[in-house]
């Protein structure tokens, strides 16, 4: 048995989903330190992550994979270097039903370069389903400008399955 | 490069003498698995044409598209769909004749593939860079190339559509640039996904592509295509530099035949370019880009390959 744990990254935005996608793919429901919104709550957000979020994913040697969720407020931007020390990859989260969603892009893929040491980034997209007008040309030209060939992929964050093939996606990038 | 063959209605000896050939086959760098026929789609199937079992398998091959041999030392049939290799012959003899079925002559499919919708998306300068509609049965999908989504009235729409896609009775228009798109039209999907599970559904071989190197533009949008994971590496090998389809066979262990749908899906959706196309030089130097990212060790990466379902060894 290896027990010296592993460590992944879910990075992105406030309200992008974050959460979710690790409670989807986590063994256990993580441990959140979310408190409710001051302002801009709604029915489907009312509350949001103030620390980070942690989740325990186990393999199959029993090695246990440390998920970290970012909070992605900017005051809490010096939580990012810390979060992604020793980290094996990011997942960057982004909502795909705002209009800025090619800017939110480039600005993450800044911070973390700034951040860390290159890193395997792998980007997924929430949200599309509720945004017919969604188009994925700007946010691959963002991607374009880093000269960094990063997988994107738009998905469901509720869905173990879609969330899985993102994680899947940043390992096959790693080969 | 994998190979994929079945056999229906031959003798133990005969088998046996296929099972050593498609052994030999490693000396020309092809992995050949032999199996028994079970109607599932295979690269090609061995029949001794005498035997009734080993006819109707041929005929039901014949009808998805997949090559058929007689193999057997009885004349051919009259039937110019089959081919016919002795079985008596030397062994060295039988495995270069093999080996040419299967690699250096992909023109020998015995049937002609149908030209597939896919295919037509693909090369036909007609549809090339534009958005598309795909109509029948009542339903409608749009496809549109600009923002990499599918938009449709309902999820069904496009679940029958996806189901329909090969389907001749189904037909696709361009759209015009700047029509007003139906408000009804409210549920998206990634137009990459949906290619990737279309070209599943198409029945028979899909033709090979044209000779040279292929090169990826962009990463495609699999989120939704979970079951896809074979794309999902031909991706990853198409990142690495360009490279003819069955150069990425041999980098990703897949099938030529799986190969070539996924690249022809990833046409369709104006992802894929020729390496040897001036355009293609801006993709060609970001696939170039290696990451300087360092990778986890091995036995870390293969154990979590493994917890994902990669199934990596």
């Amino acid at each position: 048995m290896n027990s010296e744990p592993i460590k992944l990254v879910f990075a992105g935005p406030m309200g992008a989903g974050k959460t979710t996608a690790i409670r989807s793919i986590a063994d256990s429901p993580p441990i959140s330190t979310e408190m409710e919104l001051s302002e801009g709550a709604s029915a489907e957000k009312s509350t949001t992550t103030v620390a980070f979020d942690f989740a325990v994913v186990n393999l199959d040697d029993d090695t246990p994979l440390h998920v970290y969720g970012m909070p992605g407020q900017e005051y809490f931007s010096f939580m990012r270097r810390i979060l992604l020390q020793g980290a094996i990859g990011v997942v960057l989260v982004l909502d795909g039903s705002v209009a800025s969603i090619a800017s939110d892009c480039s600005t993450w893929l800044a911070s973390l370069r700034e951040n860390d040491a290159p890193m395997h980034v792998v980007i997924g997209i929430t949200k599309t389903d509720q945004a017919p007008q969604f188009s994925l040309a700007a946010v691959r030209n963002a991607i374009r400008q880093t000269r960094q060939p990063i997988p994107v992929f738009t998905f469901d964050a509720r869905d173990t399955e879609q969330t899985t093939h993102l994680v899947r996606a940043l390992l096959v990038s790693m080969t | 490069m994998k190979v994929d063959l079945t056999a229906a209605g031959l003798t133990d000896e005969a088998r046996h003498i296929l099972q050593v050939a498609a052994n030999l086959l490693g000396a020309y760098r092809l992995s050949a698995r032999l199996r028994e026929w079970d109607g599932t789609r295979c690269d090609a199937l061995f029949v001794d044409a005498m035997d009734g079992y080993g006819r109707r398998a041929a005929e039901s091959a014949q009808r998805r598209g997949i090559r058929v041999i007689h193999f057997g030392d009885a004349p051919a049939p009259a039937d110019g769909a089959i081919l016919h290799i002795p079985s008596s012959g030397p062994i060295a003899a039988l495995v270069r004749q093999l080996q040419h079925l299967i690699v250096a002559s992909p023109a020998v499919r015995a049937v002609a593939p149908p030209a597939s919708n896919i295919v037509q998306m693909a090369v036909s300068p007609a549809w090339l860079g534009h958005d598309l509609a795909f109509r029948g049965g009542g339903r409608e999908i749009l496809m549109l190339r600009s923002s990499s989504r599918v938009l449709a009235a309902s999820l069904s729409d496009i679940l029958c559509c996806r189901d329909h896609f090969d389907d001749p009775a189904w037909s696709i228009e361009v759209l015009q640039v700047g029509a007003t798109r139906p408000s009804t039209h409210h549920v998206a999907v990634s137009l990459d996904s949906f290619l990737c599970q279309a070209v599943e559904a198409v029945s028979g071989p899909l033709p090979p592509h044209a000779a040279g190197r292929w090169i990826l533009q962009d990463w495609p949008d699999l989120g939704a295509a979970t079951r896809q994971v074979a794309a999902l590496r031909l991706a990853q090998a198409l990142r690495r530099g360009p490279a003819t389809a069955a150069e990425l066979a041999a980098r990703t262990d897949l099938g030529l035949d799986e190969v070539t749908r996924y690249l022809w899906a990833l046409r369709a959706a104006g992802l894929l370019q020729s390496a040897t196309d001036d355009s293609a030089e801006p993709a060609a130097a970001i696939a170039a880009v290696e990451s300087t990212a360092a990778a986890p060790a091995g036995g870390v990466l293969a154990r979590l390959a493994r917890r994902f379902g990669l199934g990596w060894k």
